[in-house]
């Protein structure tokens, strides 16, 4: 029984280890705090980025060890179901522009409380501005049945919009026609939002 | 089974040995700006040969197996592959055709003109651009906050401040990349930190790039393994848009007047 139990912190520990230099942060000095707090009674918070003794010592420009960003704790993911809205992605290049949640272009999605509180200035979290930018599929399963009830506010910007809704061209325009209520598409940065539109005419 | 095991216990007592020195500074805890900062000359001058290598085709084409990550609000990371194909024609034509299971999106600039494409959703939009590749990713990015996936491809050896934003750099040491033999350069700048494989010898191209946000406590993470065909290259016609007949055009927000919003691909 000992024995298993010990088997179990040293996997901990050894995913330290190997999680921590890939930059897997959170993992790696969560599970180096679990596995180091079983085996030694120690002040673990400074636990080091570097993770383990396994590394030789820093050569000239290494960093060394310890003073990373802090982040332990900001987990303990509730029972917020299956798909928690997404908050950041990973830049694809090195010199970029990093907004995380800044976002003034705050996008709701249809289905939220009405639809009557879309919201196109900032709030507190933007963080479900990247809900459905980051994948084209995903529809959210609420919306189609929302759409039909909700008249939608003229001028309010979603993400996404039933794929039930069709193509219309008017006037050499592309619409999305969802029931009485009209989208215009357009790209915001590389990815496609639907801003609510009169009927066109 | 055994060997295993003791590779653990291994671990186990390097585990134990380190824990209480790393208990000690407790300085070591504080934000990763107090890193000391040392670029080290040898990670310069290796990005220098590169870039210089990249700015000398007049033309590539490239294939690239990524992987990117996307962080919950719980502070969950999912992970998502996919490639990036890139077909440059220096100085005015690039096509790029980003693809995952979770967004295709296909960027064009000739001529002149941007396009981007989302082929599942059928909607395209373009504008006109400065004639030539740097200049038209500036006004793509302040004007319509569209970051193009390995762009630093394009610019590295012509951004200036690149350099500037360095505030660690250090050769890692020699690494296998598949078959190819590259120099693992590892780099800290504000937002990010980066990686960087080279391929050993003359041709010195990036074999690997990973990028790593740290603004985020998650750090969501990039890579692009890199596989280059610097054989043949492009023309201009060849990778231009073109609509298909079932494509919608559609406008693309000037945000210009907005705070700059980065892009999320």
């Amino acid at each position: 029984m000992s024995l298993l139990r010990s088997r179990g912190m040293a996997t901990l520990a050894s995913l330290a280890i190997v999680a921590d230099p890939l930059g897997g942060g959170l993992v790696g000095v969560s599970a180096l705090v679990l596995g180091a707090a079983a085996l030694t009674p120690v002040e673990v918070q400074a636990a080091p980025r570097k993770g383990g003794g396994a590394r030789p010592a820093p050569a000239a420009g290494r960093p060394s060890g310890g003073a990373r960003p802090s982040g332990g704790g900001r987990q303990a993911a509730g029972g917020a179901g299956g798909r928690p809205p997404v908050r950041s992605g990973a830049p694809t290049s090195v010199n970029h522009n990093r907004n995380v949640n800044r976002s003034n272009a705050n996008i709701n999605n249809v289905n939220v409380n009405r639809n009557v509180n879309v919201n196109v200035d900032n709030h507190g979290g933007g963080y479900y501005d990247h809900y459905d930018d980051w994948d084209d599929h995903w529809h959210p399963v609420a919306t189609a049945a929302t759409v039909a009830v909700t008249a939608a506010v003229v001028g309010s910007i979603v993400r996404s919009i039933p794929p039930s809704c069709s193509t219309v061209i008017v006037n050499g325009t592309s619409y999305s026609q969802c029931g009485n209520t009209w989208y215009q598409p357009q790209y915001s940065g590389s990815s496609v939002q639907y801003v609510v539109v009169n009927a066109p005419r | 089974m055994t060997s295993r095991i003791t590779g653990i216990c291994v671990v186990v007592l390097a585990a134990m040995a380190n824990a209480p020195a790393a208990a000690q500074p407790s300085t070591a805890s504080t934000e990763a700006s107090t890193d000391e900062a040392v670029v080290e000359p040898e990670a310069l001058a290796a990005m220098d040969r590169t870039s210089a290598a990249l700015q000398a085709l007049p033309g590539f084409t490239l294939k690239s197996d990524v992987t990117t990550e996307k962080v919950l609000e719980t502070g969950q990371k999912l992970q998502f592959g996919g490639t990036v194909d890139i077909a440059l024609h220096r100085p005015d034509a690039f096509k790029i055709v980003a693809s995952s299971d979770i967004q295709q999106r296909e960027f064009y600039f000739a001529s002149g003109t941007f396009t981007v494409y989302a082929p599942t959703r059928k909607y395209y939009a373009s504008a006109k651009a400065p004639a030539t590749i740097g200049l038209a990713l500036d006004k793509l990015k302040t004007e319509f906050g569209i970051e193009l996936p390995l762009a630093d491809l394009f610019t590295w050896g012509t951004d200036q401040t690149g350099r500037a934003r360095i505030r660690s750099g250090y050769v890692v040491g020699p690494e296998k990349i598949g078959s190819r033999t590259c120099d693992h350069i590892a780099f800290r700048q504000e937002l990010v930190d980066w990686q960087i494989w080279i391929e050993q010898g003359a041709r010195a191209l990036p074999c690997k790039i990973v990028i790593t946000a740290t603004d985020d406590p998650s750090m969501p993470q990039y890579s692009a393994v890199l596989n280059w065909d610097t054989a043949t290259v492009p023309r201009p016609a060849d990778i231009a848009f073109v609509a298909p007949a079932d494509a919608h055009r559609i406008t693309m927000v000037d945000q210009s007047g907005q705070a700059a919003k980065g892009d999320k691909q």
